[in-house]
């Protein structure tokens, strides 16, 4: 029964020459981290002067950047003083993190990535990461949360397949033409919004990213 | 959508917006398609259906909020910014390139088979975890 009670709360801590188990505490306050992932767009317009024979004019030019942000936010769903957060309370910290995210002045760090790494690798990066007292705050924070809720961008359609040319729109190759067809038909399956809660139980991805992502 | 949870589409898509080491990220995609990345060493698979199983038959169960307007009176969410000294930023950019290359080394497709499912198997006295599992042996040896 013991395994029913590490669900939450607990967190795989890389070490080298073995990882460890981070296992829940009781504690009276309890928080979820949201990491949220953003297309930054924003358009920048530029007035050209341009002097045509004796009439001058001044057009704008547009100039479109765009980057990708992921920004962690710490949610509490249950404090001393106050109890449990409501349904609505909840929602509306949620809220607030989808439209704060877009609007970050700066361009935050995809730490993230390094948690795919080799553990050995990952373990020597944690270490230089808590050097400072913020990010050891940081990461003490995600391994004391609940569960990690990661608000996504969907994945673009030809993801996964060839086009019909047989060319790879993206890094991944199926090498079959037909795969574009088949993912598109998978996906369009898949992602209909009212068959999401069918195919949840689906999608549950037994993962061990230590192990198979080496 | 099973790439989705299981790595997040590479760099430029979702995966840097993961945290591997925590036992379970739940995943949810701005276009209604949700589910799990799980990290099993803390427990077996078994423990996580049935808590999933709770929470959609619970989620079932509620009535839906009438009412969308949000109550504002909870502070704004902490957030968490990190300090990344040039190190740390360098090995980001060799993470990436080193997650770009396992998921393109990744090939996977997900195919519903709807000859028979669980039940006939557990008919036939196998366990259909066992039977998997011997299915992707056979699919390795030939």
């Amino acid at each position: 029964m013991a395994q029913y009670y590490r669900l939450l709360g607990s967190c795989r801590r890389p070490g080298d020459p073995r990882d460890s188990q981070y296992l829940p505490e009781p504690r009276n306050d309890q928080h979820v981290i949201v990491t949220c992932r953003n297309q930054v767009r924003f358009a920048i317009f530029v007035p050209i002067y341009t002097l045509v024979l004796t009439s001058a004019s001044f057009s704008l030019f547009c100039i479109r950047f765009q980057w990708k942000s992921i920004q962690m936010y710490c949610v509490p769903v249950k404090t001393s003083d106050r109890g449990r957060l409501s349904e609505e309370e909840i929602a509306s910290q949620l809220l607030f993190i989808l439209s704060d995210a877009p609007c970050l002045p700066s361009k935050p760090a995809p730490v993230g990535l390094l948690t795919a790494e080799p553990r050995s690798t990952w373990a020597r990066d944690r270490q230089v990461l808590l050097e400072h007292e913020q990010n050891q705050h940081n990461i003490d924070m995600i391994e004391q949360a609940l569960v990690l809720v990661c608000l996504d961008e969907s994945l673009p359609v030809s993801f996964n397949g060839t086009d019909f040319a047989g060319a790879t729109p993206s890094v991944h190759f199926c090498g079959a033409r037909v795969g574009f067809l088949r993912s598109i038909l998978l996906t369009a399956r898949n992602r209909f919004p009212l068959d999401s809660n069918r195919c949840v139980l689906s999608n549950i991805c037994r993962t061990k990213p230590t192990w198979h992502m080496k | 959508m099973a790439h989705e949870m299981i790595h997040g589409g590479g760099s430029d898509c979702n995966s840097a917006n993961r945290w591997f080491d925590k036992t379970m990220q739940i995943i949810i995609c701005n276009d209604g398609a949700w589910g799990l990345c799980y990290e099993h060493s803390t427990s077996e698979g078994i423990a996580v259906v049935l808590l999933l199983e709770k929470i959609v038959n619970h989620i079932d169960s509620l009535d839906l909020l009438e009412d969308g307007v949000p109550q504002q009176h909870v502070p704004p969410p902490e957030r968490l910014d990190w300090i990344i000294e040039p190190e740390i930023s360098n090995r980001m950019v060799e993470a990436a390139q080193s997650f770009d290359h396992r998921i393109a080394d990744l090939d996977f497709f997900v195919y519903r088979y709807r000859g028979y499912g669980k039940s006939f198997i557990k008919n036939c006295k196998v366990s259909p975890d066992a039977y998997i599992q011997l299915a992707l042996q056979l699919a390795y040896f030939k």
